[in-house]
């Protein structure tokens, strides 16, 4: 039962890190691409 | 219990277009400084406090910097007063939801703002060092987008999986089991649902990377909007009610969320073409809805809340499962109780028949 409710746990958590990460790199590697391909 | 193809299908579809959506703002700015010939990352904002909003915002600010803090508690508590001098939780405020109610209201704005705070002060410092405040040349402007799109967006990701995936179905259960509809709602969550509430994260991080102060904005905008949207105070009614407020309608329940579309959402059925649990998922935003095709709009409220499942569980398993679970027979909070994730029985074929 306990094992159960770790996997549940971590599956939780992994979806979550996975929600917060992808967002992240987008608009973070975006605006830092910005400052490197964008220069007058 | 095994996820439908076809819906896993959509949720990939969606996703990819959600990766579009993130980069908009992104490429808004690309296209600004490409025609303006604007360069503000040469000479960047040290410290995000120097920047300031247009002049026409400026005087919000005060209101939504103590919204942040106080603002909040004391909006809320004022809403949930107005609701019970219009008697509007009838009798369903039972102990058992009072608990469950003021449990989840009090404690996470006891306990998060630790867990966030060493977030953004310990493990981002550390994770990603040297790079507080390196976007704070981006203009207010799109600092607010870049936000309003991360914040909102992953929220609606957020809240769509743990309805569409069984297995996360009951870190959300808590939010749905009550059978009304009332501010007390917007903070009704399960603990760990809270605390590994992913935007929370996303938007700190983007504040430690120095969209710091159209974050307040963004952040007022949306709790007012979301806590209007649970409240049992039916504030869009007479948009719907006055022909000449229509256009205005048409607009607002397709850009925000508003009491009828989210109330829709809590509703226990979705048998009287009202009620629609499976969908209206925005937060702030119901233009998620509308690009994925989760929203239906009808400008009506359902006639009951909840969920069919439920069983009055103890507030304890309700705000802390798996850690601590329900004692009642058969409930999905219980020791070796079953996955039924937001299902509702099918409707059999006399009753359809009977409401046809």
């Amino acid at each position: 039962m306990v094992l159960t409710d770790l996997k549940i746990l971590i599956k939780k958590i992994g979806v979550s890190i996975l929600i917060y990460a992808l967002p992240l790199g987008i608009l973070a590697g975006g605006l830092y691409a910005i400052t490197h391909f964008l220069t007058n | 219990m095994a996820l439908d193809q076809s819906l896993s299908k959509r949720i990939t579809r969606d996703a990819l277009i959600s990766i579009g959506l993130y980069a908009l703002p992104v490429l808004a700015l690309v296209a600004w400084f490409a025609w303006t010939g604007e360069t503000p990352w040469k000479h960047p904002v040290k410290n995000y406090s120097q920047t300031t909003a247009p002049a026409f915002l400026s005087f919000l600010e005060p209101f939504f910097k103590h919204l942040k803090s106080w603002g909040f508690i004391a909006l809320a508590l004022a809403l949930g007063v107005l609701e019970f001098v219009l008697g509007l939780y009838d009798n369903k405020w039972t102990a058992t939801e009072k608990k469950i109610d003021i449990i989840c209201f009090v404690t996470p704005k006891i306990l998060i703002p630790p867990v966030v705070g060493y977030f953004s002060l310990h493990i981002l410092p550390t994770i990603l060092p040297g790079l507080a405040n390196v976007f704070s040349w981006v203009p207010f402007w799109g600092g607010f987008f870049i936000i309003a799109v991360a914040d909102d967006l992953t929220q609606y990701w957020y809240h769509r999986i743990h309805h569409q995936l069984p297995f996360l179905w009951r870190f959300h259960r808590t939010h749905h089991s009550a059978p009304y509809m009332g501010i007390a709602m917007a903070s009704r969550q399960n603990f760990i649902y809270t605390v590994f509430f992913s935007q929370t994260y996303l938007t700190t991080t983007l504040i430690y990377l120095g969209l710091g102060y159209p974050a307040l904005f963004v952040t007022a905008i949306k709790t007012l909007i979301t806590m209007t949207a649970h409240s049992s105070v039916p504030w869009d009614k007479p948009f719907y009610k006055y022909r000449v407020l229509h256009p205005v309608a048409w607009v607002l329940e397709r850009l925000i969320s508003t009491p009828a579309t989210h109330h829709a959402h809590h509703a226990d059925t979705t048998d009287d073409g009202i009620g629609n649990y499976k969908g209206n998922f925005g937060n702030m935003f119901f233009i998620w809805d509308m690009i994925f095709d989760t929203g239906i709009i009808t400008r009506q409220y359902p006639a009951s809340y909840g969920i069919k499942f439920y069983k009055e569980e103890e507030w304890y398993a309700q705000f802390l499962w798996p850690l601590f679970k329900s004692r009642k027979d058969g409930s999905e909070l219980a020791k070796n109780g079953p996955e039924v994730g937001d299902e509702v029985e099918p409707v059999s074929p006399p009753q359809l028949a009977g409401a046809a």
